[in-house]
Order: C-alpha cells, then sequence, then structure tokens
C-alpha cells in the first residue's frame, strides 16, 4: 500500500475518522475480540476476506459532530481527503490511523513500510524517501533494542539457573481396558518380542497403508519408521505380561507436552510468585511453549500414524502413547505428585527448539533461510456442519470469511484495530514464508495456509478445507499431520472438490474441543501453533507477549513442523535434553510405585552381561533425567522400601510420559549417549530399566515362554492396509497351497471389509482406470481392476448390497489362480457350488472322513454356513495351507480373516483326564483317540475337501 | 567397322532385353516381408476380455500387395472377420473368445509365419459373472458375517493354534471343550501336568478364560503303556 500525505484536516477529525471506521469496521463484543487483540497476529488475509458489511445505522462523532450513514459514506469522504478509491479495508485502516498519529505527534506525514514498487505513485518522492530512511532507522534502533532487551532478559534468566518450578497434574487420567484391547494389545506384544523386525515392517505397512493416496508423498518416511520402531518397542513392553490378563485393566496416563505447557502463561499467579521480571517469565514461557510443542509434534505423528493399527480405538492408542492431554498447573513450593521443571532446562532446550526451527528452512526443504514473522490466535467458528459439496464448500467459505472479519469488528477504538490491520499488513507478507510450508507456499501465497489454520478452529464441526487449501496441502503436505491430528480427535476432515477422507473417524466431535490457532513468537521469529479451549474460555493466546494471557492445553497441537522430515529427528536430542526437568517427578512420584517385586525378578538377569546393551537407551534417559549420581538415586529408590506395590497404575503413568521420551530419544542420541552410559552406574541403569519395564517400554525382555501362539495377528478390524494372513509363509510343502498363501498375503480389505481387493500397481494394458497406485504386490503377477475389483464402485460405496455382486476377488478366484498358475487346469468355476461339482468325485473326502493322512496341503476345502437363507447349500472355499495332527489351517479370500483353523474331532474311549490317569493307563483312560473327521465350527460346518488333481 | 543384324539375331537380342526387363520388374514389383511393430492385446497379457478383437500393427512402410499375403492363424481355432485399417490388421472374432483361455496368434507372410504373440482371456465372461456374481457374493457374504461373529464370541480363536514341540491345542468346537494333542510321549504325571499347565497359562494367555475344560489326545503310541502314572 502506498502512503498518501496526510490531508489538512486536524487532529479531532482524524480522531473522528479513526472512530468511524471501528465504527465500521470492527465488532461490538469486546470480550471476544479482546483476547484476538492480545493475541495480535492473524493468518488470514484481510484484502481478501473484509468484505463490505451493510451498515444499517449512523455514525456520529459527538465531539465533532461528523456524521456518516454507511461505510460508503466514511469511505466516499475518504477518498475526498485522498484515499484513493478501491483502497482495501485494512489500509483504510491503515491510512486513518496513520493520519491520526502523525497528527497527534504533530507531524505531517508519517509512513509505514514502505513499498518501493508504489514508491511512483506517492506524490512527494522526496519526502517518501525520507520517510523510507526514517523508517528504517526506526527499525533499526528497534532491532538494536530488542537486543538490548534480549540481552537483559538472558541475564536475568541466568540468576534463575537450576531454579525449579514444580507443576502438578490438575487430573490424570485413568485409562481403563477391557479384555479384547489387552488382547490386541497382547498380541502385538507377541509379536513384537517374537519378531521385532518383521512386526516393525508390517506396522509401517499398515500405516503406510492407512495414508490416503494423495497424501502418502507428503508423509515422511522417517516419521513412519520412527514411528514404527517406537510402536513396536513400547509392544515389546508388554511382552513382560504372560498373559492378556495380566496387563493392568486401570492404569493412569498422561500426555508428556503437559508439563513444560504448565509454564505457558507468564501472568500465572504462582508463576509470578517465582519469578518476579515479567520478561524471564515471557521469555521462560515462550521456551516452554515451544518445548510442548515439540512434544505435541512427536505425540501427533505417532498416534496419527498407529491409529490404525489400533482399529481407531482411542484407548488403544493412549495405553501406548498417553491421552492427547494433560493439564498440569504450577504450584509454589515441593510437591510429591508434581514434576520439578527446571528452569534453566526448559529455557535451554526452548532455545534449541527455536534455533532448530530458524534451521528448518535450511534443511532441504525450501533451500534457503527465511526470517519468519508469526500471528496470533484466531478463534472462529464453523457456521454449519457442511457435508461435503463443492457448493456447499464456498458457500462455507464466503460465510466464513464473513465471520473471521466479523470477529475484527469491535476492536475497543479503532485506532486498535487500525493498529493490528497495520500489523497485519507488515506481517502477513512475512507469514508467506513460514519454512515449514515451502511446498504450500511457494504456490498459494494468497491466504490458503492461512486460511487453512484458521479452519482447524473449527468448533465442533468437521474441517472443511476450501478448494485452495486442498491443493496446498496436496501439493505440500504440511498441514497433514496436522489434519490428522485433528481427526485423531475424531473429526471428519473435508477436503472441498477432492472429496471427503477421513483418518480414523472417532468419536465425532468431541465435545470439549475447540481449537486455535496461534502464533508462537520470539524474537522476530514465530510460527503457528494450535492450541485448546476448554470450558468456554479462552484458555489460550498463543503470543508470549507482555500482557499474554492463558494456559496452553495440549490438545490437539497440530504437528507443525512433521512435514520436515529430519524434524523428529532433530528434536530428539533436545526432547532428550528436556527430560532433565521432570526428575522430581519421577523420583517424587513414580518411585513409589515401583514394582518392587519385579526388581528383584529381574536384577540378576538385568546386571548380567546383557545389562550393557539394554541399557543404552535407558542411560540416555539417565542422562536425560540430569541425574548427577547414582548414590542419590539408590537411596531413594531403596528407600521407598519394597513394599509390595503392584504392577497396576505404574504401567501407563511412566509409558505414557516416559515411553514416548524415551522412544524420542532412541536412535537420535547414540552420539552422547556412549558418553554418558560410561558415566553412571548400571544400577541407576536398572532403576530407570524397572520403571519402564513396568510400563510400556521394554527394550529386552526374556523370553515369554518356549512355543509360539499358532496365528496371529488375524484382523478382522477394517482398515486399509494388507493385514496379516495369520500364518507364517509360504512355506507349505504345496505348491497351490504357497502360491494361495502369497495371493492372500497381497489381499487388501475391499467390499465390506473383507479381504477381497485384489492389488493393482502393475502395468496393464486396458484402459486408463482409476487406481491404488501405492499398492504393493509381493507375489505378482496379481490380478488387476477392474476384472478383480470394481473400484468404481468402491470408491463410491464400500459396503454395497452383496446382491449386486460386485467384481472382486471372490473366494473361487483364489482356488482358480492359486491352481492354474501351478499347473493344474480345474474349471473357471465362480460359483462354490459348481466349483465342487465339476471336481473329480474320487477327489472329494468328506469332512467326517477327514484325517491327518489323507487331507493334505493344496486341498480345496468346501464350507456352508448352518442357518439362514443360504443354508444347505456350499457357500465358501478355501485352501488347505497346512495339515498338522491336531488340525488344518486355511487360507482364503473374500470373507472375515485370512485365514482360519479347523479343528479334527477325536473320538475317546474313556475319559483322558489326570484324574483318571492317576490310576489307569493311557489306554485304559483312552488316550489314543481315533480321529472322527473335523469338527463344526460355530455358524458353520466343513462340507468336504477337494485333494488337488 | 560396321554391325549387322540377321534377323535371328534381333530377336534375340530383343527377347534378352524383354527378359530383363520382365524380371527387373518382377523384382521391383514383389512383396516385401512386412515387421510387426506391436499386437493388442500384447504378447503375454492376461485377463483379456472374451469381447476383445485383436489388432496386428505393421511397420508403416507396409505394402498393399504384402497385405494380400498375410494371414493370421488362431490357435486354438476361431472364427473371426478380418480387416485392414491402414497398416493394422484387425481380427474380430465371430463370437466371443472363450474364456480362461490361452490364444496363439500367429502371422503368416506368403505361409511362412514372422510372427508369433499369445494372451490368456479373462477367466469369467461378464455373463458368468451376472449369472454367479451376486449368488456367490451373498454367499461369501453370509460366510464373512458368520465368520465374523465367530471371531466375536471367541476372540481367541484366531490365535489358535497354540503350538509348542510339545503339544497343540485347538478347540474343538463340537466338544466344546480344547483339544490337547501331546506330539511327545508322556512319561510321567509330573510331565503331564507341566505341560497341561503350560497350556492352560498359554490359553489365558490369549484371552482364555476359566473354567478352561479340555481333553488330550496321545498321538504317539506307546509301545508298552506306562501303568500307574
Amino acid at each position: 500500500m502506498a502512503a498518501i500525505e496526510v490531508p489538512n484536516i486536524d487532529l479531532k477529525t482524524a480522531k473522528a475518522l479513526r472512530k468511524a471506521f471501528g465504527y465500521f469496521y470492527s465488532d461490538v463484543d469486546p470480550e471476544k475480540t479482546e483476547a484476538l487483540r492480545k493475541a495480535f497476529g492473524y493468518f488470514g488475509d484481510l484484502e481478501k476476506n473484509a468484505p463490505d458489511i451493510k451498515e444499517p445505522v449512523d455514525f456520529k462523532d459527538p465531539d465533532t459532530g461528523i456524521a456518516f450513514k454507511t461505510s460508503a459514506d466514511f469511505r466516499a469522504e475518504l477518498k475526498k481527503l485522498g484515499l484513493p478509491e478501491g483502497t482495501p479495508v485494512k489500509n483504510i485502516g491503515i491510512e486513518v490511523e496513520r493520519w491520526y498519529e502523525t497528527l497527534q505527534r504533530g507531524e505531517t506525514t508519517m509512513a509505514g513500510a514502505p513499498e518501493p514498487e508504489n514508491a511512483a505513485n506517492v506524490p512527494n518522492a522526496g519526502l517518501r524517501e525520507a520517510q523510507k530512511i526514517e523508517y528504517e532507522q526506526r527499525l533499526a534502533a528497534k532491532m538494536a533494542a530488542d537486543e538490548n532487551a534480549k540481552a537483559d532478559v538472558e541475564r536475568m534468566i541466568k540468576r534463575y539457573k537450576d531454579r525449579t518450578i514444580t507443576v502438578v497434574p490438575k487430573d490424570l487420567q485413568t485409562l481403563t481396558l477391557d479384555p479384547n484391547q489387552k488382547m490386541t494389545i497382547y498380541r502385538y506384544a507377541q509379536a513384537a518380542a517374537s519378531d521385532p523386525g518383521i512386526t516393525q515392517e508390517e506396522v509401517a505397512n499398515i500405516m503406510r497403508g492407512a495414508i490416503p493416496e494423495e497424501l502418502r508423498d507428503s508423509i515422511p518416511e522417517q516419521a513412519i519408521q520412527n514411528t514404527a520402531r517406537g510402536f513396536v518397542e513400547k509392544a515389546r513392553g508388554f511382552a513382560e505380561y504372560k498373559t492378556a490378563e495380566e496387563i493392568p485393566t486401570e492404569t493412569t496416563i498422561m500426555n508428556p507436552a503437559g508439563p513444560p505447557a504448565a509454564l505457558n502463561d507468564p501472568n500465572n499467579k504462582v508463576f509470578q510468585e517465582i519469578i518476579p521480571e515479567e520478561e524471564v517469565r515471557v521469555a521462560l514461557a515462550s521456551d516452554a511453549q515451544v518445548i510442548s510443542y515439540a512434544f505435541a509434534a512427536r505425540y501427533d505423528t505417532e498416534t496419527t500414524l498407529t491409529a490404525p493399527l489400533f482399529g481407531g480405538d482411542t484407548t488403544l492408542t493412549w495405553s501406548f502413547y498417553g491421552p492427547p492431554s494433560t493439564e498440569f498447573e504450577p504450584v509454589k513450593g515441593e510437591n510429591k505428585n508434581g514434576i520439578k521443571l527446571n528452569l534453566s532446562v526448559i529455557h535451554e532446550a526452548g532455545s534449541d527448539v527455536k534455533e532448530f526451527v530458524a534451521k528448518v528452512p535450511k534443511l532441504g526443504v525450501s533451500g534457503e533461510g527465511r526470517e519468519v514473522a508469526s500471528t496470533g490466535i484466531v478463534p472462529t467458528r464453523v457456521p454449519y456442519q457442511y457435508t461435503g459439496d463443492e457448493a456447499l464448500a464456498k458457500r462455507a467459505q464466503g460465510f466464513l470469511q464473513k465471520e473471521r472479519f466479523g470477529r475484527f469488528r469491535g476492536f475497543n477504538t479503532q485506532g486498535e484495530y487500525a493498529k493490528y490491520v497495520t500489523r497485519i499488513s507488515k506481517t502477513s507478507e512475512l507469514s508467506r514464508d513460514v519454512p515449514v510450508t515451502p511446498g504450500v507456499m511457494a504456490g498459494s501465497t494468497d491466504g490458503a495456509v492461512r486460511i487453512l489454520f484458521t479452519q482447524m478452529a473449527l468448533k465442533k464441526a468437521p474441517l472443511l478445507l476450501v478448494p485452495k487449501v486442498t491443493e496446498a496441502i496436496i501439493k505440500g503436505g504440511f498441514q497433514t499431520t496436522a489434519l490428522a491430528s485433528l481427526a485423531t480427535e475424531g473429526r471428519v476432515i473435508y477436503f472441498a472438490g477432492l472429496g471427503k477422507y477421513s483418518f480414523n473417524i472417532v468419536n465425532l466431535s468431541g465435545a470439549s474441543s475447540e481449537l486455535y490457532i496461534a502464533g508462537l513468537n520470539f524474537g522476530n521469529r514465530a510460527f503457528g501453533l494450535g492450541l485448546a479451549k476448554t470450558g468456554g474460555k479462552v484458555v489460550a493466546t498463543g503470543i508470549i507477549t507482555k500482557g499474554a494471557t492463558g494456559q496452553i492445553t495440549t490438545r490437539a497441537l497440530p504437528a507443525l513442523f512433521s512435514k520436515v522430515g529430519s524434524w523428529l529427528g532433530s528434536i530428539a536430542p533436545i526432547i532428550g535434553n528436556i527430560l532433565g526437568a521432570i526428575s522430581g517427578w519421577i523420583f517424587g512420584k513414580v518411585l513409589d510405585k515401583i514394582p518392587w517385586k519385579k526388581v528383584k525378578e529381574w536384577s540378576a538377569a538385568i546386571l548380567g552381561t546383557a545389562a550393557a546393551i539394554i541399557s543404552l537407551p535407558f542411560v540416555g534417559l539417565a542422562a536425560a533425567l540430569g541425574i548427577g549420581g547414582a548414590t542419590t538415586v539408590i537411596s531413594a529408590l531403596f528407600g521407598g522400601g519394597l513394599g509390595g506395590l503392584t504392577l497396576g497404575g505404574v504401567g501407563a503413568s511412566v509409558g505414557g510420559f516416559l515411553g514416548a521420551l524415551i522412544l524420542t530419544t532412541l536412535g537420535n542420541i547414540a552420539g552422547w549417549l556412549f558418553v554418558v552410559f560410561i558415566s553412571f552406574s548400571l544400577m541407576v541403569t536398572l532403576i530407570l530399566f524397572i520403571i519402564n519395564a513396568g510400563a510400556y517400554v521394554v527394550p529386552q525382555i526374556p523370553e515369554v515362554a518356549t512355543g509360539a501362539v499358532g496365528r496371529t495377528g488375524v484382523n478382522v478390524v477394517c482398515s486399509t492396509d494388507k493385514g496379516p494372513v495369520g500364518v507364517s509363509g509360504p512355506t507349505s510343502s504345496s505348491p497351490i497351497a504357497n502360491r494361495a498363501w502369497e495371493i492372500v498375503f497381497d489381499l487388501y480389505q475391499g467390499f465390506w471389509c473383507f479381504w477381497n481387493r485384489s492389488p493393482s500397481n502393475v502395468p496393464w494394458n486396458g484402459p486408463p482406470r482409476p487406481d491404488f497406485p501405492n499398492d504393493i504386490v509381493k507375489y505378482p503377477p496379481n490380478y488387476p481392476q477392474p476384472i478383480y475389483f470394481d473400484y468404481n464402485l468402491y470408491a463410491v460405496n464400500k459396503n454395497p448390497s452383496e446382491k449386486s455382486g460386485p467384481d472382486l476377488f471372490w473366494c473361487t478366484d483364489l482356488v482358480i489362480k492359486a491352481y492354474q498358475e501351478t499347473g493344474h487346469n480345474i474349471p473357471p468355476d465362480l460359483g462354490v457350488a459348481e466349483m465342487h461339482a465339476h471336481w473329480p468325485v474320487n477327489k472329494i473326502i468328506a469332512a467326517k472322513d477327514a484325517t491327518p493322512q489323507n487331507i493334505v496341503p493344496g486341498s480345496a476345502v468346501f464350507f456352508r454356513v448352518t442357518s439362514g437363507d443360504f443354508a444347505n447349500q456350499l457357500n465358501h472355499v478355501g485352501i488347505v495351507y497346512s495339515v498338522d495332527l491336531a488340525g488344518i489351517t486355511v487360507v482364503e479370500s473374500n470373507n472375515a480373516v485370512k485365514s482360519e483353523r479347523i479343528t479334527f474331532t477325536f473320538t475317546t474311549a474313556g475319559s483322558c483326564t489326570p484324574l483318571c490317569l492317576k490310576n489307569a493307563t493311557f489306554q485304559e483312560c483312552g488316550c489314543y483317540g481315533q480321529v472322527n473327521g473335523v469338527a463344526n465350527l460355530p455358524g458353520m460346518l466343513v462340507d468336504s475337501f477337494g485333494l488337488p488333481y | 567397322m560396321k554391325f549387322s543384324f540377321n534377323k535371328k539375331q534381333i530377336v534375340i537380342i530383343i527377347s534378352i532385353f524383354a527378359l530383363l526387363f520382365a524380371g527387373l520388374y518382377l523384382f521391383l514389383s514383389r512383396a516385401v516381408q512386412p515387421t510387426v511393430i506391436n499386437t493388442s492385446p500384447d504378447n503375454g497379457s492376461s485377463d483379456v476380455s472374451e469381447t476383445s478383437q485383436i489388432s496386428i500393427n505393421f511397420d508403416a512402410s507396409i505394402q498393399e500387395k504384402s497385405k494380400t499375403k498375410i494371414f493370421v492363424a488362431l490357435k486354438p481355432q476361431a472364427d473371426f472377420d478380418s480387416t485392414w485399417l491402414a497398416n493394422t490388421y484387425k481380427i474380430i472374432p465371430k463370437t466371443n473368445l472363450q474364456n480362461n483361455q490361452k490364444y496363439t496368434v500367429n502371422v503368416l507372410f506368403d505361409n511362412t509365419k514372422i510372427y508369433s504373440f499369445s494372451f490368456e482371456t479373462e477367466i469369467f465372461n461378464s455373463a458368468v459373472i451376472q449369472k454367479y456374481g451376486s449368488l456367490q457374493s451373498q454367499n461369501d457374504f453370509v460366510f464373512g458375517q458368520v465368520t465374523k461373529d465367530l471371531i466375536t464370541k471367541y476372540p481367541w480363536y484366531t490365535s489358535l493354534p497354540v503350538k509348542t514341540n510339545n503339544y497343540i491345542v485347538d478347540y474343538d468346537f463340537d466338544k466344546q471343550e480344547f483339544v490337547i494333542t501331546f506330539l511327545v510321549p508322556i512319561e510321567s504325571s509330573d510331565q503331564l501336568n507341566t505341560l497341561t499347565s503350560d497350556v492352560m497359562q498359554k490359553l489365558k494367555g490369549i484371552g482364555v478364560k476359566d473354567p478352561i475344560t479340555y481333553y488330550m489326545n496321545m498321538i504317539a503310541p506307546r509301545p508298552s503303556p506306562n501303568p500307574g502314572l
């Protein structure tokens, strides 16, 4: 905007104009806008989003008598005074404010940030040049002053070296696991403990598969790998439980971002009492914010990516990662239930985070460093529930823009608004260069991201992303995780113009969820931060400046930085360093809940030779905890006594917290880890090991027991991943069975969430078709769409009527392909009954005649249900994968599972029980049973087997 | 020097020239063997629709005369019409191709095979899918629902069998009992107790609740049963 000369008006007139501006373009709800004003930032583009409003009333300034009926009249007057017609609203505010301020100082001119491109339009170019020089001088002076102030703050902070502030949880949540949830955890634990490598790979595959195709490129592989590794390590922690039932039913959980977030508010009374200097509090609050943000980024990434592993069950997610938020508050003095936050560590770690943020642009994303300016909190509300179509999206967008604009009405004075707008005008240009969003920002500097941020603040409503934002997201993707984190909260995300995508929608629209967008501002750098509001009051302002109020809660902090693949890795040492602040809590609260019984049990093993290996991550933690020596710790430990405390309750309270933290450090702190390792005793390691073993993170757990569970991970939960077959393979003695296993391995869940979606990422010669470009086919050939799967139908209806008979990979397809591709030319019968009818009679064995000897792998097995309209006819067919002395394992397609187990039933002459065997022989007790065919299953029975031919 | 030809010589010379011209003409107007550039379906394609037509694209320099010498043989045999569209020889089967069939197409030029390719048709034709797809979908759907019910009611079922080197544990739904099949000879009651205890622990580990009922099955016959365990 080009500044114009101050018109020939007096100060009172200028003041009246300011009022008029405020009257026409400001809100009437000062309470609402106060928080906003304090937040002082705005991601939106007023020029685009500030449409004219209808003014039904007159404005009259009592001091001067100046009156306008409408804003048009007001603007007409301004035009007379030299303001060009069509000046955007925000610039009107800037100009009016400038006039007023200039006149107030008795000056004739004052420029805002000069804009060279418009300088030619300035009537008095010489004056303009002088303004520019003056501006630059003022800017330089301001920067110098800022630096001095910063140095002053640093000096003051040093006075608080090693001082602590205790924060206590307001409410630690309790997690209750039902038997099914325990079983899920147990299975993951068994898989992770028995074969962590494969489990990690499968977990990563599941996570990849759950990411919508359009967004897959936007999720860094590093984040997936880190999360998968972390998941496996956490799962292994559960392997200590010998049974699913042993897993504690109730555990206390917390979010690791909670403690540092408690220092968010520099105006907190307790905080004020401890730190009288406001500048110090402001600086520390800023540090605490970025720290909590770093935690939150990690949390969001992990919970979002792992949600598919839990079938969207948030309880399970929380059992691994803690809840989305845990609110802490500072208290005076010591508190055994509190966490001591070491202020030096907070400050240093916070500085590290900020420093890292400053480097983000140099991490290969944007290619160059950029100054970042930020904005603030933009609370807003969605006007209605958006239901999905493009027209509605546009309507909502327009409505929302008005709503947003409306929020800026009603500053206490028009001058405040004008200042505010001025600031926006200066920062909005810079805000385009938020370093973590170059992919987005490069092509959309007109506010797409800012709109997105505003959209993220929707209350109890689906998140609506206007088409431009959708495009920006898909191009750039940094918001992906942020959006996903919102989705994890249970939100539906609508990408207008591209249909609806949902990320594990659970508990839509959480009642307490009201999201805010804020900017963290430190020095002249800042970045956005999503905050939460609870209880109907503004609890976060996001900007750490004088006068900022509120308190951060950590609900749904968007992982803004997750786009940068190196972020998570790079932040880890910082987070590790932060851990120094929590020692008070651990040793004040946790140690008294250590399962001492396990201490005894595990001591020998842990202190053995394996200790050096297994301890590494925990020594790292030890360092992070700032433990100065073992003696104190040991004393504290054993001073706590070896009482018979149970494991319950400790697990998640430590695991949800420490687990996340430790995993954050894994793999990222090896360098200094070793140094630390030789500095601390194994006993410290032991302690930490125990803490975490009692929790959910155990790097090395003794073997659970000999033998393994036969089938694991059979998935009946709907997901977008392949899911395991349930039996290892392909290791059958039959090529047919092996090929069947391979085919089943590659199947995805399709219609009705049955395993009937044939992947299709291979070249094909047919016409172009919609596809799953990221489908993985490990065992080609595969069977392309649309013949083996009707993608077009699937795209619009995943649960069509079964009567419609959509193209899919039927159970018979599996048999036909497995046979034909291994040289067995069986007729291509789609119907099971026809397939059975064409099976050579002499190759059919009735279920009642089946024995471990006459049923061979590769055989077809024909099923039927026992009730309903489809009873009394053959319904389903699978392939025998393996046969043992006790039963038959079958692989199949187009069923809710990929494999089933059929049991031989045995006829025993007597009662082969231990009681009988006390006084009789095996023979006499009838222990040598005779196979009597196969047992039926509830609701279904095995009709017959078709031997290979 | 003066050349003079008698009548006979003139006839001979003219004849020679005539032969030369005829030979040259025949040489220049001969049919050149064309080159196949690509085909549709591609060689080795699978799941080709039974309604597909077959196209053989020749090099652009193919002569009209060469076209007349091109023939196509389809194995297995099928009746078809054919036509040339520019450089493409199009084969239009008079009836749909057979489903689930591997076809080989031999391209002959002047009765000599110059190119060959194969493809496989899709397993089911639309009529079959129309006829059986709906029914099979319903059957599979019903079966899948029963499976889901089974797993909901018996969540540990998906973890069966429990297998070790000593035993296999399954569930006999007919008898509503677990069946423990021992894979090793049981030599003592202590061994039996140890193994059954292990079984119980593992069953609980997969979520089976007390009371756990079971029956045992000794697979390995013993030459002399050990009395009085």
